[in-house]
């Protein structure tokens, strides 16, 4: 519904009247069609109609979920339909029924063919009926695509028709042009890098072609690169480094610092992307064990890290006049982490280490007023060692 | 009677929006000083008669738009205001669908209007519409919100549609036709078992898992698992939650630490998008499920919500005048109750995790029992302070 209105109203306003009327004529024809009872039996057919009633509708509002069923169900229909019988050498058949490789979408073989032929096991019938069954995919995907950039690119009901058409449809990506899914993916999130939906229909295709893990982290890390302010490629990168650690890869003290170092060069350049802060956080949390708890090799170098880590931290809000309430909140994570690892390391009693996290709380509060009732919070927080 | 009108909503010349405008004129920063609630009536009681055109896409939706219109009107204690409530009721139980040989034992529950036409019997809605999740939830809203006592719902039929969309893996499409399936879904699934205190149709633990995926790493949740933490995502969960009496699943800590960083001044739903009115509510309200709605800065909220304050009654998404950006009755709606939760004088206190008043909460059907509301372990479902 987000910022829909709009736009419609602008295009509504442009739109000559006899394509308004046009339009209205098709609505009341599908309407008709569906109030006659006939409906389930012409859309269980596929007949060209409900078809092209569909596709017109749907690149005005994708959301329409009932009309994306309409197609889906003649969609099956006519991919699991028998073949007509389309052999040359046989007597009478009737040259329009045989499959017309330029038709958008096929014959309706159901009707008045009576040289239809059930799908047979020979090689040359398999084929077509992947042939036919691969011409659906393609061209539904060309509709849909029109129905998302003309419609509305954030439509829940078109995004889930078009994963449909992947996996069901399309045999789970086996007669998809994957390649081409990912380029249009690519497409789509250059001009809008906050698409949710296309991030996790991307998912699902990188599935579906092979993609690794490795490969979700280098798309990630290409688009922040891209825009270090996309939280979106933070959150698939975080996800994707979790998931190496799921598979027992674990980013060791080197690559933690190696890590801490590209997110500096980001975060003192900005200091209130909260993207890189979230990362940070993150890094933090496994170089001191986080919620795992506390780490139980390198514990010495991971302790230097953190204490050199919070000196940086230190010094970027030095640089902000002591008024970065980002690096502050990072400094009370920070300063409890260390506290928590010194003990395990060196054996230190984490109090003063807690009453200095809690300080910064109190700063926080003088530096952020509107939030005092979080700092204190959080502050109370601290005294539990969070 | 609730139509569609085809010509746009006309630009009301300032005289007809009567006295006490003087209030509603723009600052000198464009900022009004004060919530206009009078226009703001003006503008739900609008949206109870017809419909603007650029409306059309909500069309199966129209039920949505009366709650958001009701609720709005309870919540600034405007419902008497409506000039007749069991018109509305009726209207209501006009859309409930009634199970049969065309649509399925599957398809219970109510439609938020049929893109076929305005229905005039509950023998139409029958024919060949399935029930939308999301329009029972709103409908059993209504019905409460207006005093109904839910006599001629047909709870069987309501729980087995809810059966029917729960899927596998916990989660819920809308429709039992086939429907993608989310948390929005899951939401709505679990204020209808709620509301009808009837546990019946749902897999409590296969929902409570399938929520639990859902969690992010920066303590939020996404729409489905994997997904980016949404603050809309996190409101359906930790509502679900609560009213499923899971409550204590969430990660606290890192939730609260999510929602109020999602204060930009006003309110954003994911970290580095723009502020939006709604996300008041989505924000703000799971916050007072969390019981941490405390931590709000009420000022810095109000003041966005008041730059997003229109003319003509409502609030917009963003901040601006017409004819650049208009109010519409959603966000209008959500800023209102997102006022409310930062108890804007004048407004009634709302229960966030139904997102109805708490008048009204403890007038309605489920509450009308020893102890009142249940969650689904039999536990009282706590109100909020």
């Amino acid at each position: 519904m987000h910022g829909r209105k709009q736009k419609q109203r602008e295009e509504e306003a442009r739109e000559p009247p006899e394509v308004r009327t046009k339009r209205t004529a098709r609505l009341r024809k599908l309407r008709a069609l569906l109030e006659t009872g006939l409906a389930c039996r012409a859309v269980r057919d596929g007949s060209d109609e409900a078809l092209e009633l569909t596709a017109n509708l749907l690149c005005i509002n994708p959301s329409i979920n009932t009309l994306w069923n309409v197609r889906r169900d003649a969609l099956l229909g006519r991919a699991e339909a028998p073949l007509p019988d389309a052999a040359p050498s046989v007597a009478g058949v009737d040259a329009a029924a045989a499959p017309d490789p330029d038709a958008e979408r096929g014959t309706d073989a159901a009707v008045g063919n009576t040289a239809a032929t059930a799908p047979s096991a020979s090689p040359a019938a398999s084929d077509a009926l992947l042939e036919r069954r691969r011409r659906l995919v393609r061209d539904e995907l060309a509709l849909n695509q029109q129905a998302l950039t003309k419609g509305n690119v954030k439509s829940h009901e078109a995004w889930s028709h078009r994963a449909w058409v992947v996996e069901v449809l399309g045999q789970a990506g086996a007669l998809v042009d994957l390649q081409r899914e990912l380029e249009l993916c690519k497409g789509l999130l250059s001009s809008d890098e906050r698409n949710f939906h296309c991030y996790q229909y991307r998912a699902l295709v990188a599935r579906l072609a092979g993609h690794t893990t490795d490969d979700d982290l280098a798309f990630a890390q290409q688009l922040i690169d891209r825009n270090f302010s996309n939280y979106s490629a933070w959150h698939l990168k975080i996800k994707s480094l979790e998931t190496k650690e799921r598979d027992g890869v674990d980013l060791g003290c080197e690559a933690l610092a190696a890590e801490f170092e590209a997110v500096n060069n980001a975060l003192f350049t900005e200091p209130d992307d909260q993207s890189g802060w979230m990362f940070h956080r993150w890094l933090t949390a496994r170089l001191s064990g986080g919620r795992a708890g506390v780490p139980e090799h390198d514990t010495e170098a991971r302790l230097a890290l953190l204490r050199e880590q919070a000196m940086l931290v230190a010094e970027l809000n030095e640089l902000e006049n002591g008024s970065s309430k980002w690096a502050m909140l990072a400094l009370v994570r920070m300063t409890v982490a260390e506290g928590r690892l010194a003990e395990k390391v060196e054996g230190v009693d984490p109090g003063p280490k807690l009453e200095e996290a809690r300080n910064i709380c109190t700063r926080l509060a003088e530096v952020d007023p509107s939030h005092h009732r979080y700092y204190e919070h959080l502050s109370d927080r601290v005294a539990f060692a969070c | 009677w609730l139509g569609l009108a085809r010509t746009r909503l006309a630009r009301l010349p300032a005289r007809s929006l009567g006295g006490g405008m003087a209030g509603a004129e723009d600052g000198a920063d464009g900022t009004a000083a004060d919530v206009q609630r009078e226009l703001h009536v003006q503008f739900f009681l609008r949206f109870l008669q017809l419909v603007p055109a650029p409306y059309a896409s909500l069309d199966t939706n129209r039920l949505m738009i009366v709650y958001m219109a009701c609720s709005a009107l309870d919540t600034l204690g405007a419902l008497d205001a409506i000039p007749d409530r069991q018109e509305i009721v009726d209207w209501v139980y006009n859309n409930q669908v009634l199970t049969g040989p065309l649509n399925g034992d599957g398809a219970g529950g109510f439609v938020g209007g049929g893109f076929l036409g305005p229905m005039k019997s509950a023998e139409e809605a029958t024919r060949y519409h399935c029930a939308h999740v999301s329009m029972t939830y709103c409908a059993l809203l209504v019905l409460s919100i207006l005093g109904d006592d839910f006599s001629r719902v047909d709870r069987d039929a309501v729980m087995r549609g809810i059966r029917a969309i729960q899927q596998d893996d916990g989660s819920f499409q809308a429709v039992s036709l086939g429907t993608e399936s989310d948390m929005r879904f899951v939401f709505s699934a679990v204020a209808t078992c709620f509301m009808l205190q009837d546990w019946r149709g749902i897999d409590v633990d296969k929902t409570v898992a399938f929520i639990l995926r859902s969690r992010s790493f920066d303590g939020g949740f996404g729409i489905l698992p994997d997904q980016e933490a949404h603050a809309g995502a996190i409101y359906c969960a930790s509502a679900a939650l609560g009213m499923l009496g899971h409550l204590d699943k969430v990660m606290g800590d890192c939730l609260v630490d999510f929602l109020v960083a999602r204060q930009v001044g006003g309110f954003n739903g994911r970290i580095n998008k723009a502020p939006d009115t709604c996300y008041t509510f989505w924000v703000g309200g799971s916050m007072q499920v969390l019981g941490v709605h405390d931590q709000i800065d009420v000022e810095s909220a109000r003041n966005f919500i008041l730059t997003c304050q229109s003319a003509i009654g409502g609030f917009s998404k963003v901040p601006g005048k017409i004819p650049e950006v208009y109010p519409d009755v959603l966000h209008a709606h959500y800023s209102v109750l997102g006022l409310s939760l930062m108890r804007e004088p004048g407004f009634q206190p709302i229960v966030a995790a139904l997102g109805m008043t708490r008048r009204s909460f403890l007038a309605a059907p489920f509450a009308q029992q020893p102890g009142g509301a249940k969650v689904s372990t039999g536990a009282p479902f706590e109100l909020p302070e």
